[in-house]
């Protein structure tokens, strides 16, 4: 069977740390070469993307050193029910998982104001919708955060599996090998 | 059934959901205290030797809130906690939902639970 959706796995994610990550540094609905792309239009859910190793000098993960970018697509079924007076995107939880320690970090994109509006309704007005009507009403978008930026996670030699979950939707899991550089 | 620890647990029940192939399996069942009950299995490859109950992680979101913890991460864990198939490790658990909330607000909740890269289905349960 056909997958719903396609992951660039070889696409470069240094492009996407030099540009910052995007707008407000976590590229809310901006894509780029390693946004996973969906191919069927009734997917509903969340797909990820990040490279499968990062190799670092220092431990510093501020001001995005050694930086590790997540891409994600979504789709989101407005119809189904999703308990949060944040926006969809706001509402993404990251986790990020030590498999060594298991030693676990979590987090979501910051709520900025402006970023993304809340649907009108079919009228135009503000009327809020039911549920019903908004049954089969797909939003999607895309994100780039650092996943330092976003966890408390910490780096250091190990094994990280991330993941993204949501209400109902999960994402796929990625494992991500960070290596120190030998010293010469 | 009465879920006596808020401990989490390694044993099978007949709340606890089975399964053969590899991944993880999940069920949400609310007991007589009120509490809600997350039962589950695991069946994992012979390969991956360091994987136990400690690399369970647990999820609970609601309203834009969210917890997420590895319950087994600092319990003294024994071998017979993992049977060992002649393909496969198998793990079972029981985790009360309640007492990884650091405060039990109304609404619907979505749980789902992981192992290394296997990521079970997802639960929902309310409470008003």
């Amino acid at each position: 069977m056909q997958q719903p959706y396609k992951i660039p796995n070889d696409c470069n994610f240094t492009q996407v740390i030099e540009s910052g990550f995007g707008r407000n540094g976590s590229g809310i609905n901006q894509s780029n070469s390693c946004s996973p792309e969906i191919m069927d239009l009734n997917f509903n859910g969340i797909v990820i993307n990040a490279p499968n190793e990062i190799i670092f000098d220092t431990d510093s993960t501020e001001n995005n050193q050694n930086a590790i970018p997540l891409c994600g697509t979504y789709a989101h079924d407005m119809g189904v029910y999703i308990d949060t007076k944040k926006n969809f995107i706001n509402s993404i939880i990251f986790v990020v998982v030590d498999t060594k320690t298991n030693e676990t970090w979590s987090g979501q994109i910051p709520e900025l104001q402006n970023l993304a509006r809340k649907p009108k309704s079919i009228s135009g007005d503000r009327k809020k919708l039911t549920l019903e009507e908004m049954k089969g009403r797909i939003i999607g978008g895309y994100f780039n955060p650092n996943i330092f930026n976003i966890t408390s996670a910490r780096l250091y030699e190990t094994e990280y599996i991330v993941y993204a979950t949501v209400g109902p939707y999960k994402s796929n899991a990625i494992t991500i090998k960070a290596t120190k550089r030998k010293q010469k | 059934m009465n879920m006596e620890s808020s401990f989490p647990i390694t044993t099978k029940t007949p709340n606890t959901p089975e399964f053969t192939d590899y991944g993880i399996s999940i069920a949400i069942v609310k007991d007589e205290l009120d509490q809600y009950i997350c039962y589950g299995s695991f069946v994992t490859p012979l390969t991956k030797s360091d994987l136990s109950h400690k690399s369970l992680v647990l999820t609970i979101n609601s309203n834009g809130r969210f917890k997420v913890i590895a319950p087994f991460k600092d319990t003294i864990l024994f071998n017979e906690d993992i049977i060992l198939t002649k393909n496969s490790k198998v793990g079972y658990f029981q985790l009360n939902i309640m007492t990884y909330l650091d405060i039990t607000l109304p609404g619907e909740y979505h749980t789902i639970c992981s192992i290394d890269k296997f990521l079970s289905n997802i639960e929902h349960f309310n409470i008003s």
